[in-house]
């Protein structure tokens, strides 16, 4: 059994216009196949984080290693990740167009692929034919998760990927993850303000706020016994406790 | 004055921009009254946004049809001139879009936009009276700092400071109808409690009704009086919200109610 790290970060600093000090001396790692959980306030930085990871960041000092070849992330505004000028169909096969060599994919196979992802997260393979703009929220929500899982990557950023789903295809989506994570050993980086999904999704959690780690630890054990004033909070206002 | 402020009889939605038609909202019938807060769940694509656009006046396209009747404030809308619309949008019927970055102008600052209603429906206010509006309503939703937000750019701030900025500019005009669409998918637990509260006052203080549409449902249950179920385009069940809770008439509506997360780990 592997017990590297897949991310490792160590004073992460990242910076906007200079002045605006957004992430202050973060440092955490993450082991390959686990799935960390990242919670806070809204505008403490988890998006942030997520694209510094990603390499999208320029102002920034501290180190950010990602052991990963091809890092994927269901960003939390789908509708901006998506091309709007290509039908979904397009969207979805464009990774599996992109496989060279041996890895090199029919037509047919990519088709097949890609209705067997839709069928994953429960949309009707009638969806190839729309845009993104023809839609509703939940729908790209989905087709965003999708065009990330069919890049067969080893490590997965999902910033707020259930928020838009009715509960009965949020808990269809929160098995998909888990069973490609226990399957494959998929990590993903979770990022939610849901504390029920986080606790179904994730093994340990970072609680975040003012672009700092407050708290972290195994789920079971901040959700019972949390010490920092701002997680019981959190808790107390989901009624959690 | 009926107590009745919207009421939607027979509402059909159909997309032609495609081969085939698709009807993607069936006969939907729904009645808000006065000061009511209205809860709307269901399947994600059921046509909850759709029929929220249909009310707002924003479905008028040449490959749409929309067929029935919405009469707000004893007003037709579905047949009603643009001009009449205009009127309406933004003063009497506020719209809380599902992502407010494909609503937000990219290219204009936060106040604009928030000010965006002011000026076309106050035009005797003035710059200043704006402004001031705008950093209340911006300091309501519990935005830190709302004048320095107020010289922002929507991709400058956090996914859910923009939802903020969109319940702010929908609230500005106080309007008679405010129609919030997942307006806190994007919040934590404790500023979506005090967005809840503030849409209780709004609700309490000017009478505001209030159309909540989430899939978030021990929120609707603890806002809204009432209840509507929507799968697949219909409108399957209606009620009071204890009633839904308690005594699910319909096997969608039960599904929906068991699969509310606990906190409890699934079985892979
Ligand atoms: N491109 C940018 N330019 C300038 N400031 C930014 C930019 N992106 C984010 N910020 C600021 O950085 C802070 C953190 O934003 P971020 O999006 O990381 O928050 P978040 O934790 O993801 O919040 P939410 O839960 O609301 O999505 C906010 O104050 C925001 O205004
Ligand atoms: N321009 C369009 N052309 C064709 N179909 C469309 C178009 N826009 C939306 N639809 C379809 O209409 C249906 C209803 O969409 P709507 O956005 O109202 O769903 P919703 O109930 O709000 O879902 P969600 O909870 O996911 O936001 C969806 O199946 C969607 O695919
Ligand atoms: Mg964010
Ligand atoms: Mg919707």
């Amino acid at each position: 059994m592997e017990t590297t790290n897949i991310l490792e970060i160590n004073n992460l600093n990242v910076y906007y216009n200079k002045k605006h000090h957004v992430l202050k001396d973060i440092s955490f790692s993450m082991k390959r196949g686990e799935i960390l959980g990242l919670v806070g306030e809204s505008g403490c930085g988890k998006t942030s984080l997520a694209k510094a990871i990603l390499g999208m960041q320029s102002n920034y000092d501290g180190s950010i290693s990602l052991d990963c070849r091809n890092p994927q992330m269901v960003f939390q505004d789908p509708y901006s990740s998506l091309n709007p000028s290509k039908k979904i169909g397009w969207i979805l096969e464009e990774p599996l167009r992109m496989k060279k060599g041996t890895e090199k994919l029919t037509h047919a196979k990519r088709q097949e692929k890609v209705a067997q992802m839709l069928e994953k997260v429960g949309l009707d393979i009638k969806i190839r034919e729309h845009y993104p703009s023809e839609l509703s929220g939940g729908q790209r929500q989905r087709i965003a998760i999708a065009a990330a899982l069919l890049c067969d990557t080893g490590f997965l950023i999902a910033d707020e990927p259930v928020s838009a789903l009715d509960v009965t295809i949020q808990a269809q989506i929160i098995k998909l993850l888990l069973q490609l994570h226990k399957e494959m050993g998929l990590s993903i980086l979770f990022i939610s303000h849901d504390l029920r999904v986080v606790y179904m999704m994730c093994d340990r959690v970072m609680i975040m706020r003012d672009g700092m780690i407050l708290e972290r630890g195994c789920v079971d054990e901040i959700y019972k016994n949390p010490q920092n004033d701002y997680t019981k909070l959190l808790l107390e206002a989901a009624n959690i406790n | 004055m009926d107590d009745i402020l919207l009421d939607i009889k027979n509402l059909n939605i159909e997309f032609h921009d495609h081969d085939a038609p698709e009807h993607v909202v069936k006969n939907v019938n729904m009645v808000l009254k006065r000061g009511e807060i209205l809860g709307i769940v269901g399947e994600s694509g059921s046509g909850k946004s759709l029929t929220a656009m249909a009310i707002a006046g924003l479905l008028r396209r040449h490959d749409i049809t929309t067929d029935g009747r919405i009469i707000f404030d004893g007003k037709e809308l579905l047949g009603a001139k643009r001009s009449e619309l205009r009127k309406i949008q933004g003063n009497d019927i506020g719209v809380i879009f599902q992502e407010p970055m494909t609503s937000l102008n990219p290219t204009k600052r936060i106040g604009w936009q928030v000010e965006e209603s002011l000026r076309i429906h106050r035009p005797e206010m003035d710059k200043a009276q704006r402004y001031r509006l705008a950093v209340e309503s911006l300091k309501s939703v519990e935005l830190d700092e709302p004048e320095r937000i107020y010289g922002k750019y929507p991709h400058e701030l956090s996914g859910g400071m923009r939802q903020r900025v969109m319940i702010a500019s929908a609230m500005i005009c106080e309007p008679k109808l405010l129609i919030a669409d997942e307006p806190t998918t994007a919040l934590d637990v404790t500023i979506q409690m005090q967005i809840v509260k503030l849409l209780q006052r709004l609700n309490r203080e000017k009478k505001t009704s209030i159309l909540f549409i989430s899939h978030d449902l021990s929120l609707v249950k603890r806002l809204c009086g009432r209840i509507l179920v929507m799968h697949d385009g219909r409108v399957v069940e209606e009620g009071a919200s204890e009633e839904i809770f308690t005594d699910p008439k319909q096997d969608y509506t039960r599904k929906l109610i068991d699969a509310i997360p606990k906190l409890e780990k699934p079985e892979i």
